[in-house]
C-alpha cells in the first residue's frame, strides 16, 4: 500500500475521538467525586441516581477543556520559546523554509506546515499542532546552526510526519490536559516551606501528584513509540536513512536543552531535552518505561541498519571546526576595515557611549549595530543564540587572552559573594538606552559566562563594549569558561 | 421489525457504496492536484534558470558549451505538450543542471558570491521540491491501483471507470528487466 499523508492524515479523527474519551472519563470521575463530597454528601445512592446531570456536566467541561487546549498549542508553545518565523535575509534561515516548503509538498500540503525559530543555542526541534489547522516546526537556532542541507531534510520529515499523522494534535492535547498539573506540582516544589502549602491542601496536593504522574504516563507511552514511527517516516521521505543517523547523533552528543521547555512539552522535541546524559541514553527497563523517548543510541542504530553502515562512518563524518590562531594580525587590514565603511548602513540609532550614530554591519550571519569610533556593538537579544550557534569568527590570542582573565577575575570575585552570603549579581547603570532612553543595567551575561553586558529589558537589546561580544562567544563556543577554576 | 431488516439489508450496502465511491473522488481529485503540483514546480525551474545562467556566466567563461546545453535543455522543456515528451524534456534539463552544478564545484569563487550561492540554494531546493512532488504523485497512484484492484472496494471502483493514472517514470533510468 502507498504511503500517502493524506490517508494517515484522515485516520488520525479515530485516535483523536480515542483522546477525548479519556479526557471524558477524567472529568466524570472528577465530577463524580466532588458531587458525592459536596453535594450528595457521600451518599452514593444519591449520586447514581443524579449520574445523568452529572455525565452532562463531565461532557460540557471536557468539551471546553479539549477545545481549548487543543485551539492554542501552536500559540502557547511559540510564545514560551520566543520562536519567530526566518529571517529570510539569512542563508540558513532561508534554507530552512525552503525544507519546509518541500516537505509540504512532500506531505500533500494537507497541513499548511509554518517554520519557525527558536532563540536558543539547543539542538532540538519540535512540532506543534492545533486542533483545526495551524500547525509549525520549531527549530533552534543551535541546531539549525549544526545541520547540513541531508540532516535538516530528515529532520523536518520526522518532524513533519508527527503533524501529519496526528501525534503532535495528541501530544498537545495531552499536555494541555495535564500541563496545568504539572506547572503546579513544580511550583509546590519550589515552596521554600513544606509545612504550609502541603498540610493544609494535602489532598489537592495529591490530586495534582497524580494528574502528573498520569499525564507522565501517558505521555511516555504515546511518545515512545510515535518517535520510532517518525523516524521511519522520514527515512522513508528522504530515502536517506544516514542523514536522519547523522543528525540524531549530533542531537545526542549536543545539548538538548535542559530547561529549555517548560514541564510536559518534552515530549514533542525530537530529542529529549533531558540533557544528553539522562535520557537520551536510558536503556534500563524501568528507565525506558519512564522515558519520554526512546534511547537516541537504539533509534541510530535502527537507521544505520537501514542505510546498511555502522557507528564509525558517523563518528568520521562529525563536523570539526578549526581553530585558526591570528598571531599576527595585519594592522594595514585592520585600519583599511575601520576607514571602508562600504559594506555598512548608517542608521539613526545613537552609539549610548560617543552618541554618534551606529552603523548597521553583518556580524556571524546576522546584522548588529556597530561603533565605528569605539567599537562596541549593539546587538538585539535574540539575535545573541544565533551568533553563538555559528562558528564563522576566528578569534585572536589578545582576545582570548581578555576573555580568560576577565572569567577568571570575575569568578573570584563571585566567589568571594557567595562566601559572605552577598547577591550575586551586581546590577549597575552606566548608560541609558539608545532606542527608548531608559537606563540599561551592567550586568554579567549570566553566572556562568561572566562577561558583563549592558541591557535594556524594554527594547530587548544588549550592549557590548570593544571586544566584549567576541570574548562571550569563545568562552561559549570553545567551552574555555568550564577550564576556569 | 421486518421492514427494518429489510432497509438494514438493501441500506447499508447502498451507504457502503457511496462511503466507497466518494472515496474514490476524492483520492481521483488527489492525484489530478498532485499531478498539477508537479506542474507548479517544474514552472518555477524554468523561472530560475535563467537568473542562475546570466549570474554564473561572468564566472565560467569557459563552459559556455554547458550553459547552452541547459538553455537548450530548458527551451524544450518549455514547449513540449505531450505528457511524455514533457517528461523526457524534463528529466533532460534536470540531467544539464546537474552538470553544470557539478562543474560550478570548480570555480570556487562562485561559492563566494552570494547572489549565486542563494540562486543555488534555490535551485537545489526546486530540484528537491520536483522530487518530492513526483514522489507524493506516485504514491497516490500506487494508492489508487491499490484500491481498484483490492476488494471489496475494487467492484465500485472498477464500476464507475475509476481507472490507475500511469507513474511517473524517469525516463533516463529504465530497471533492469
Amino acid at each position: 500500500m502507498g504511503f500517502t499523508f493524506t490517508e494517515i492524515e484522515r485516520k488520525k479523527g479515530l485516535r483523536i475521538l480515542l483522546l477525548f474519551g479519556v479526557l471524558l472519563l477524567i472529568w466524570l470521575s472528577i465530577t463524580f467525586v466532588i458531587g458525592l463530597i459536596i453535594f450528595f454528601r457521600f451518599d452514593l445512592h444519591l449520586a447514581f441516581d443524579k449520574f445523568f446531570a452529572i455525565a452532562v456536566f463531565s461532557l460540557f467541561f471536557a468539551v471546553i477543556h479539549f477545545l481549548i487546549s487543543s485551539s492554542r498549542a501552536v500559540q502557547k508553545t511559540v510564545s514560551i520559546l520566543n520562536a519567530a518565523p526566518p529571517d529570510m535575509d539569512d542563508e540558513l534561515h532561508r534554507q530552512f523554509k525552503n525544507v519546509i516548503d518541500e516537505m509540504n509538498i512532500a506531505t500533500g500540503t494537507v497541513k499548511n506546515i509554518e517554520g519557525l525559530v527558536a532563540p536558543s543555542l539547543s539542538l532540538n526541534a519540535l512540532a506543534v499542532s492545533n486542533l483545526w489547522g495551524g500547525s509549525a516546526i520549531i527549530l533552534t537556532e543551535g541546531l539549525l546552526s549544526r545541520l547540513t542541507r541531508e540532516e535538516l531534510e530528515a529532520v523536518i520529515a520526522h518532524e513533519a510526519y508527527h503533524i501529519v499523522s496526528g501525534d503532535c494534535m495528541e501530544a498537545s492535547a495531552s499536555i494541555s490536559l495535564f500541563s496545568l498539573y504539572a506547572d503546579l506540582g513544580v511550583n509546590l516544589d519550589k515552596s521554600d516551606d513544606p509545612d504550609d502549602v502541603r498540610i493544609i491542601i494535602n489532598p489537592i496536593f495529591w490530586l495534582i501528584r497524580f494528574m502528573n504522574f498520569l499525564g507522565n504516563t501517558v505521555g511516555m507511552f504515546i511518545s515512545r513509540e510515535r518517535e520510532y514511527r517518525a523516524d521511519a517516516a522520514s527515512a522513508r521521505i528522504t530515502r536517506n536513512p544516514m542523514a536522519l543517523a547523522s543528525a540524531l547523533y549530533k542531537i545526542g552528543r549536543g545539548w538538548s536543552g535542559a530547561g529549555f521547555i517548560g514541564n510536559g512539552i518534552e515530549m514533542l522535541c525530537i530529542g529529549s531535552p533531558e540533557g544528553t546524559d539522562t535520557a537520551n541514553v536510558k536503556t534500563g527497563f524501568i528507565d525506558k518505561l519512564l522515558s519520554t523517548h526512546p534511547p537516541i543510541d537504539r533509534r541510530i542504530e535502527i537507521l544505520l541498519r537501514m542505510a546498511h553502515k555502522n557507528l564509525s562512518h558517523l563518528q568520521s563524518a562529525t563536523d570539526k571546526t578549526k581553530q585558526v590562531d591570528i598571531e599576527n594580525p595585519d594592522i594595514a587590514g585592520m585600519l583599511l576595515t575601520r576607514i571602508d565603511l562600504s559594506d555598512r548602513t548608517l542608521t539613526d540609532i545613537n552609539c549610548p557611549k560617543c552618541k554618534r550614530p551606529l552603523y548597521e554591519v553583518d556580524y556571524e550571519s546576522t546584522r548588529i549595530y556597530e561603533c565605528a569610533f569605539c567599537r562596541g556593538a549593539l546587538v538585539k537579544s535574540d539575535r545573541l543564540p544565533r551568533i553563538i550557534a555559528r562558528r564563522d569568527k576566528q578569534f585572536s590570542a589578545r582576545v582570548k587572552n581578555i576573555a580568560i582573565a576577565v572569567q577568571s577575575d570575575n569568578f573570584k570575585v563571585l566567589a568571594v559573594k557567595r562566601r559572605q552570603k552577598k547577591a550575586a549579581r551586581h546590577m549597575a547603570i552606566h548608560m541609558n538606552c539608545p532606542k527608548c532612553s531608559r537606563p540599561m543595567m551592567r550586568t554579567f551575561y549570566s553566572l556562568a559566562y561572566l562577561i558583563e553586558i549592558d541591557r535594556c529589558g524594554m527594547c530587548r537589546i544588549d550592549w557590548f563594549d570593544p571586544d566584549e561580544l567576541e570574548m562571550l562567544q569563545y568562552l561559549i563556543e570553545t567551552k574555555a569558561a568550564s577550564n576556569i577554576i | 421489525m421486518i421492514g427494518i431488516i429489510i432497509g438494514g439489508v438493501f441500506g447499508v450496502p447502498v451507504l457502503w457504496s457511496v462511503i466507497v465511491f466518494n472515496s474514490f473522488v476524492r483520492l481521483s481529485n488527489d492525484v489530478k492536484n498532485a499531478w498539477h503540483q508537479i506542474d507548479v514546480q517544474l514552472k518555477r525551474r524554468h523561472d530560475l534558470i535563467p537568473n542562475l545562467v546570466e549570474a554564473v556566466k561572468g564566472y565560467m567563461a569557459y563552459e559556455q558549451d554547458a550553459l547552452e546545453r541547459v538553455a537548450v535543455a530548458r527551451s524544450f522543456a518549455m514547449r513540449a505538450s505531450d505528457m511524455k515528451l514533457k517528461a523526457k524534456a524534463e528529466d533532460s534539463l534536470t540531467g544539464e543542471m546537474k552538470s553544470l552544478l557539478a562543474l560550478a564545484e570548480n570555480y570556487p569563487s562562485l561559492k563566494a558570491d552570494k547572489q549565486i550561492a542563494r540562486l543555488m540554494e534555490e535551485l537545489v531546493s526546486t530540484e528537491n521540491r520536483i522530487a518530492f512532488a513526483r514522489q507524493h504523485y506516485n504514491d497516490l497512484v500506487a494508492d489508487m491501483g491499490y484500491k481498484i484492484q483490492s476488494m471489496p472496494d475494487g467492484i465500485i471502483g472498477q464500476a464507475f471507470g475509476f481507472i490507475q493514472p500511469e507513474f511517473f517514470k524517469p525516463e533516463f533510468f529504465k530497471p533492469e528487466e
